[in-house]
């Protein structure tokens, strides 16, 4: 197993400025870290290489996320990624049933701080 | 465009939650941060956010008030509103490394409409398109005279993520199959296109979106004024 201060994430945000926020906590930790604005940009940013750690904005603009996961849990190398759900849906999801699509961490963006973002991502390593 | 059935009162809830949680960790940045450079961006974030999150707020108090207040409708051109939605969200669409332009015309024409209400309308989809349009991309305002029908439309035109028409087949099959309503703009609860109808009924107008590959044109259609016959 790596050790977490190598690890590589890949960001999925559609909001430029909350991801470059969350970017750089995670990157003063150490992180390596790629952002993408969609669905679309992370299959193919998953294709070029398979992260570490997936974090994902449960309401993207364009193609649902949840299909994305979806497609990830169909192949063995993207399915063993662990996925952190970062969301203002945080209230109204269910992680029991999200477990089937790789989450493992819902993270409210509500009510978030830094360290909340780190310590998600070194409980899924 | 049919109402999505959502309690307005929750919808506003969560329109509002995104900005108020973006100010949030903005300011949790700036609590940390030392350049002069990087505060001075973002507080300017913080700033513009917040005045995204004051025009929804207008937009829903101003829907609240269209039982009891009345707004006169008059004959105008449509340009100079256009024109200063574009002077007022210039910066911030730039802040986002995004740009948003008028089309002009050569020939103007006049709708009948009022002119806050018409103005709330385009400053929403351009808000709208902002959030869906890809860096670097121009959001366009635009006019069109349908003379069949008697209306002038006015688009805002986004231009999304364009994907190969594989990638786009193979994406469309899995967001069917995923457990999930599928929307244009799964991140809105569809408040602001639910207010943008409340202000054009009121103008016995309405709205519309046309979904293109690589993003979409949201309109509202205005009845063509008669003045427009006399030129």
């Amino acid at each position: 197993m790596k050790p977490t201060d190598s690890l590589n994430i890949l960001l999925v945000e559609d909001d430029a400025w909350l991801a470059d926020v969350q970017k750089s906590i995670l990157e003063k930790e150490g992180f390596v870290v790629r952002r993408v604005a969609h669905a679309t940009a992370a299959m193919m940013a998953i294709d070029e290489a398979i992260p570490d750690v997936l974090i994902v904005d449960m309401l993207l603009a364009g193609t649902t996320v949840l299909a994305l996961l979806h497609e990830l849990q169909s192949h063995p190398d993207t399915a063993r990624v662990p996925v952190i759900a970062c969301t203002n849906l945080a209230d109204s999801l269910k992680s029991e049933r999200l477990e089937h699509y790789g989450i493992r961490r819902i993270v409210d963006k509500a009510t978030m701080r830094p360290a909340d973002l780190i310590a998600a991502v070194r409980s899924v390593r | 465009m049919e109402s999505s059935g959502v309690n307005p009162v929750t919808a506003a809830a969560h329109e509002l939650k995104a900005p108020l949680a973006l100010m949030r960790q903005l300011a949790f940045a700036l609590e940390g941060e030392e350049d002069p450079a990087t505060r001075q961006r973002l507080i300017d974030r913080i700033s513009l956010t917040s005045e995204r999150a004051l025009r929804l707020t207008t937009d829903i108090t101003k829907a609240a008030r269209l039982e009891d207040a009345l707004f006169a409708l008059e004959p105008l051109n449509p340009e100079q509103i256009c024109r200063e939605i574009v002077a007022e969200l210039g910066p911030l669409f730039a802040a986002h490394d995004r740009s948003i332009r008028y089309e002009h015309r050569r020939n103007p024409l006049l709708l009948v409409a009022n002119r806050d209400l018409l103005r709330r309308i385009l400053t929403n989809f351009s808000d709208n398109a902002l959030h869906y349009t890809a860096p670097g991309t121009t959001v366009r305002l635009h006019m069109t005279s349908l003379k069949s029908k008697g209306v002038v439309r006015i688009g805002v035109r986004d231009i999304g993520p364009a994907v190969s028409a594989d990638v786009w087949r193979s994406l469309q099959k899995k967001a069917v199959m995923a457990p999930q309503a599928i929307h244009a703009r799964p991140q809105s609860s569809g408040l602001g296109l639910l207010l943008a109808r409340q202000f054009a009924d009121a103008m016995h107008g309405r709205i519309g979106v046309t979904r293109h590959r690589d993003g979409a044109t949201f309109y509202v259609e205005l009845h063509a004024s008669e003045q427009l016959r006399l030129w």
